[in-house]
């Protein structure tokens, strides 16, 4: 157990967190609340408000995820303080290309690709957790976009049958409340994942540091602190962007009718709220994809404009390897400058 | 994929009725390019079935505005009841234009154009029929399809031979080759429609299918 003790190499860890958080925040974060403007049920800056709001509320209400993060992926005995940095930056440095070419990759994908890359750059082969990262994340990864897709098949049914009595008059004042309410509930969801992910990073840093020491075979606390600064991190920067993305997600895979939009939400939060519950880092990007590519197909499978989907899974096939690639870099480079 | 949760026959037999209506609206101009005679009498049956037509996309467009669960998108519905009913207006403005004029004598090419315009909107409630039935009946559709835009071309070269031969006989009346310019633009207009409805169903059924 090594002495407690601040270094300024903790210090980065903690700030670039925050950092990876704001950015998945402005990233990620408006693909809850892509739907609701996709239809014009809200205005982009109500509904960026709003996702903060409730990312902020999401963030505190759970830390399972955060907890698989932090001691389900690397062995926090073996891993270096340089190896979380470099899987940090190596992230954050995906999120900016992929945000800035307007491409909906995930953050959970890059931070994951970003933390074995490093640890493989440093040799750390041994430390990696793969049990914990094929059943904790890969497949949960891989398996929710269909779960999501399903869903979202699965709901527009149901509405179809529940509310075939209604007129359209009735339909277009109902559905985009409800939409308003399955934003908020998404944007809710999106906190509880994906604000963990650095509550992870940082409380693994901290492990690391022995600032605490979890019990033997048993997942590290989330400090109280940590939780409140991801999710001030998180609210702060949804507030900042998501408008680039949102152009991608509200409209492109197909042109949505509020209904659809409150069907590929409710399927997207329902996902990743079970998925959070059984402390699984699913990405918020991939699930209401999924949803929404559900949707359009139970409206018309040729209202759907599969070239984007196309684009969309290059991107995310590109991710782990790309942000790996990134935070591996990063990690010579820090090497290189001399730092432990 | 759902589909069938969508689908509600009250639409597609809406639209083949309308279309039974612009075939005998059609079946009635022809009989009225050959037949000037009658021409007050089957003007008049002209305008009951416009009436009925009207009463009919009405009522569609209303229930189109009123229902959550369309089998197809709103503007997909109303654009093709819309351009069905069209069909009927201005077949009865040709008549109508027939009888006011007070032409004393069909002209020689309007029966030609009359027959072709009878085709043109023939197959049309049988391609409408192909919508309900998605895939099955989709090679159906393109085929009738075809058989519309056929009749249609055909109707295009009638068209510019008789406006060239009117315009090139030098002995006519002046009003007169102004008043069968007129006719026959209609007629024309009645026979362009007819041919967007059977494009717009093709379209339908593909997208659709």
């Amino acid at each position: 157990m090594p002495e407690p003790q601040i270094t300024p190499i903790l210090v980065l860890v903690i700030g670039f967190a925050l950092i990876f958080d704001v950015t998945n925040g402005f990233h990620d974060a408006g693909n809850a609340v892509a739907a609701a403007i996709g239809t014009r049920v809200l205005t982009p800056g109500v509904a960026i408000l709003m996702a903060a709001v409730m990312d902020f509320t999401g963030a505190l209400l759970s830390t399972n995820v955060a907890r698989t993060i932090s001691s389900g992926l690397i062995q926090t005995s073996s891993v270096a303080q340089t190896v979380v940095l470099s899987a940090v930056l190596g992230a954050i440095c995906w999120n900016l290309i992929t945000w800035y070419f307007g491409i909906p990759s995930s953050s959970t994908h890059a931070l994951i690709g970003g933390l074995v890359g490093a640890a493989m750059a440093a040799g750390d082969w041994a430390g990696i957790l793969w049990n914990g990262l094929v059943f904790k994340v890969l497949i949960p990864m891989l398996t929710s976009p269909f779960i999501g897709a399903v869903l979202g098949l699965a709901v527009l049914a149901a509405f179809l049958i529940c509310f075939r009595w209604m007129t359209r008059r009735q339909a277009n004042a109902f559905f985009p409340r409800l939409q308003v309410l399955t934003a908020a509930v998404m944007a809710l969801a999106h906190g509880m994942s994906d604000a963990q992910k650095s509550m992870g990073l940082i409380t693994m840093a901290l492990i690391v540091a022995g600032f605490i020491a979890p019990q033997a075979g048993q997942a590290a606390e989330i400090p109280l602190w940590v939780i409140v600064a991801c999710a001030a991190a998180i609210g702060l920067g949804t507030a900042m962007g998501g408008r680039r993305i949102i152009k991608t997600m509200g409209n492109r895979i197909f042109r949505m009718e509020p209904v659809h939009g409150t069907a590929a939400q409710i399927a997207g939060a329902a996902t990743i709220m079970t998925m959070a519950h059984l402390a699984m880092p699913v990405s918020t990007t991939h699930v209401i994809t999924g949803g929404i590519f559900g949707v359009g197909m139970g409206k018309r499978a040729r209202a759907v404009r599969w070239h984007v989907a196309g684009q969309m899974f290059l991107a995310w096939m590109l991710t782990v390897p790309g942000a790996g690639a990134v935070a591996a870099i990063v990690y010579a480079a820090i090497r290189l400058a001399g730092l432990k | 994929m759902l589909r069938f949760l969508t689908k509600n026959p009250w639409f597609y037999e809406q639209l083949g009725r309308l279309c039974e209506l612009a075939y005998q609206a059609s079946q009635i101009a022809c009989q009225a390019s050959r037949n000037f005679r009658e021409l007050s009498d089957l003007s008049a049956r002209l305008e009951d079935l416009e009436a009925g037509a009207d009463e009919l996309t009405g009522q569609f467009i209303r229930k189109v505005d009123e229902t959550f669960v369309t089998p197809m998108d709103k503007e997909d519905l109303e654009t093709l009841c819309l351009s069905i009913d069209g069909i009927i207006e201005a077949l009865r403005g040709t008549v109508l234009r027939m009888q006011l004029y007070k032409l004393s004598q069909p002209h020689p090419q309007m029966g030609e154009l009359a027959d072709l315009l009878v085709q043109t909107v023939g197959p049309l409630k049988e391609m409408v029929g192909c919508l309900g039935d998605g895939r099955s009946k989709r090679s159906r559709a393109i085929e009738l399809g075809k058989i519309v835009h056929a009749h249609e071309k055909q109707a295009d070269l009638v068209f510019r031979k008789a406006i060239a031969d009117l315009l090139n006989q030098e002995t006519a009346q002046p009003l007169t080759v102004v008043k069968w310019k007129e006719i026959y633009e209609c007629m024309e207009e009645a026979i362009d429609r007819a041919n967007f409805s059977g494009l717009h169903i093709d379209r339908l059924v593909l997208k659709y299918a």
